[in-house]
């Protein structure tokens, strides 16, 4: 049985490197009206979690969108390492790129076998015949999903956390290098949220694959994530890791309010505490908007209220402590 | 965990690929269990319909009627009568079951089938203005009828926003016009002349007492082009319930899928209607009940196998229930739709709460 499961992925993260990196250039979308995102150039980089974040409206959820070619752009490319995705046969991106949207529909008295089955759509047939490696690919996603004791359930009996997992495993089934969730945990309480991204970069780490989420959850966010890009008003506002990002001044920027962050060195784990709406004429959290100097240092340049031994890698790694800090690929600067 | 395993440290386990195996044959064997269950309830229903009818045909004397071995008034019964009403309900039955189960997947709405959404009662006026206005018969019927079924599901689809239309306003647009077309046959029949209306009528109620072997050719033909198309679209059309954005990045062409989904069912109701009449609640009863019955999220060929079994057994009904009085099939089946139609609607309203 093993054997006619295609290898997925090679043993260790970041070995397939910069072949699935998203490249987003120049990006112009929106929905027929105005565009929502105008000329976004950033960089999601190969095998690492990245999170989008930013104030309602403030276009993650087109750019992710666009990235799963749900959007058609009226500028820009969307790239895979080198290579335009726009001209790709939808089979072969479907294979290489999963999406999970928002608001996915569990069809009436389908099971949790069945429904995770169907992540195999795009490596099927015509009629859609069903081979070993389809099977191969069903249990394992099942497996790291926690869902094993599960398969015979009705989706619509499950819980929000356990039906949350059931939408993940079907994207893992459908075995891609590039995933792209948008808000996988919204409307799970603070417990099933951490579980679901546990899930998720447990898996990002052994498989090695990019991981682009829509979080509104910014302290998530930036205990998970190796890469935060937050926008505003549908451009990158800020881009880096937690410690460039997780910042009073850039928060209260990207969601035009007061914001504290405050700092667990203990745990890693950074805080946003909302304080009250700038007043008008003046706002005394502004200072200059923090420079994102291409520097390996993990030590933001604009001072937080941070430990500075405290990078965010230890904040991620937990017990395992095995992850590289940063990668050196999130250096670059943007604007 | 084996040697291999640890070669492999992201396959699964061994035991869970065989779990999954197990599972997907354990619903495999359920789902053919449903389909022997509702072949059995067929047959029981053509032999009911082709011998225990007014004119009860003993089985030896069926069988040598089957095989031409026979001769006397059984032989002109069921070879006249029984089995092309059995056969031609038959090969309606799938076509009204296939054409319900398709609206209502890609619609991702129960409520959503053709006689619903007007597809049948636009087909329905192309044929009555072809009786009643042009004085036609036979095949231009059908032609008109088709013409009235397409004609009224391009009207919903422009109205509704055309390629782009959202689903909940296809569905609504297509109840409106379904109203309205509703109100243009009735327009029509007060203004046609009695005996032509008379006609329009059984027809529109939809009856299987005209049912000759060259409406089962011309209904079989269309099935035989028409069945591998839908297997072909099938497991596209499945991932669509699952919602466009997930459909559409595992690799479905989301708006042409459901756009071919619609356009065959509009040609199966429109083939089946032409020679039986929109025989009413058969589309809309068939999925559902299927679903029913399979426990699962149901499939295509139950429900075709549902509107077949509906079919003969509402003709027998209707051909036998009241003595000395032959209603025709669509009365049985209007009868029978209204209550499966609050259940879906009590039902949902529970799965809503």
């Amino acid at each position: 049985m093993r054997s006619t499961n295609e290898p997925v992925s090679p043993s260790g993260a970041g070995e397939r490197a910069a072949s699935s990196d998203v490249v987003v250039r120049d990006l112009t979308v929106g929905y027929g009206g105005a565009p929502v995102l105008r000329d976004v150039t950033v960089t999601f980089p190969a095998g690492r979690v990245t999170a989008l974040v930013g104030a309602n409206g403030c276009g993650k959820s087109t750019l992710l969108k666009a990235c799963a070619r749900q959007l058609t752009p009226t500028a820009g490319t969307v790239m895979l390492g080198a290579e335009d995705v726009s001209a790709w046969h939808r089979t072969r991106f479907a294979r290489t790129v999963g999406f999970l949207p928002q608001d996915p529909v569990a069809p009436e008295g389908v099971s949790v076998q069945e429904l995770v089955s169907r992540g195999r759509h795009p490596h099927r047939g015509a009629f859609g015949r069903w081979r070993a490696q389809d099977d191969a690919a069903v249990a394992e996603a099942l497996e790291l999903t926690g869902l094993s004791a599960f398969t015979d359930r009705q989706v619509g009996d499950l819980s929000g956390g356990q039906r949350q997992r059931v939408w993940i495993a079907l994207a893992l089934a459908q075995q891609t290098d590039v995933l792209l969730l948008d808000e996988p945990t919204t409307y799970l309480d603070i417990a099933r949220q951490a579980d679901v991204l546990d899930i998720l970069c447990e898996l990002q780490r052994s498989r090695g694959i990019t991981l682009v989420m829509v979080l509104h959850e910014l302290s998530l966010a930036a205990r998970y994530a190796d890469l935060m890009v937050a926008m505003k008003d549908g451009a990158v506002a800020a881009r880096g890791s937690a410690a460039d990002v997780m910042t009073d001044a850039v928060l209260s920027d990207v969601f035009d309010m007061r914001a504290r962050v405050l700092h667990d060195p203990a745990t890693g784990a950074r805080v946003v505490i909302p304080l009250s709406a700038p007043r008008p004429g003046r706002d005394p959290l502004t200072g200059p908007r923090p420079t994102t100097t291409p520097s390996p240092d993990p030590v933001p340049p604009t001072p937080p209220p941070a430990d500075p031994a405290a990078h965010r890698g230890a904040a991620r790694s937990g017990g395992t402590g095995g992850l590289p800090a940063r990668p050196d690929d999130l250096d670059e600067v943007h604007p | 965990m084996s040697a291999a395993a640890v070669l492999h440290p992201h396959g699964p386990a061994d035991d869970a690929v065989a779990a999954v195996r197990a599972g997907r044959l354990r619903t495999r064997r359920r789902t053919r269990g449903v389909t022997l269950l509702l072949l059995a309830a067929l047959t029981a229903a053509s032999f009911t319909r082709i011998a225990l009818g007014k004119y009860v045909v003993a089985v030896p004397d069926l069988a040598a009627v089957l095989t031409h071995t026979y001769s006397g008034p059984a032989d002109y019964i069921v070879w006249q009568i029984t089995l092309p009403r059995t056969v031609l309900g038959i090969l309606t039955g799938i076509a009204f079951g296939l054409a319900g189960h398709l609206f209502q997947r890609v619609l991702r709405n129960p409520l959503a089938s053709p006689d619903i959404m007007g597809v049948s009662s636009g087909a329905g006026l192309g044929a009555v203005v072809a009786i009643t206005v042009f004085g036609l018969s036979g095949a231009a019927v059908t032609a008109s009828s088709l013409a009235g079924g397409f004609g009224l599901m391009l009207a919903v689809i422009l109205a509704a926003g055309g390629t782009r239309a959202k689903i909940g306003t296809l569905v609504l647009t297509g109840v409106a016009a379904g109203a309205l077309t509703g109100a243009a046959i009735n327009g029509v029949l007060t203004r046609a002349d009695v005996y032509a209306a008379q006609d329009a009528m059984q027809w529109l109620t939809g009856s299987l007492n005209a049912a000759s072997w060259a409406d089962i050719a011309q209904v079989g033909l269309a099935l035989l082009v028409l069945l591998p198309v839908c297997a072909l679209l099938n497991p596209a059309v499945d991932t669509l319930a699952t919602g466009d954005a997930l459909a559409a990045g595992l690799g479905v062409r989301v708006q042409p899928v459901r756009l071919a989904a619609l356009a065959l069912a509009v040609v199966l109701v429109a083939v089946a209607a032409a020679t039986v009449g929109p025989v009413a609640f058969v589309s809309f009863m068939a999925a559902p009940i299927a679903r029913g019955l399979g426990r699962g999220a149901g499939h295509a060929h139950h429900a075709a196998l549902v509107g077949a079994v509906l079919m003969v057994g509402s003709d027998y009904v209707a051909a036998e229930a009241l003595p000395g009085l032959a209603l025709p099939v669509g009365v049985v089946t209007a009868a029978a739709g209204a209550p499966v139609l609050l259940w879906l609607l009590i039902g949902r309203g529970k799965a809503d709460a």
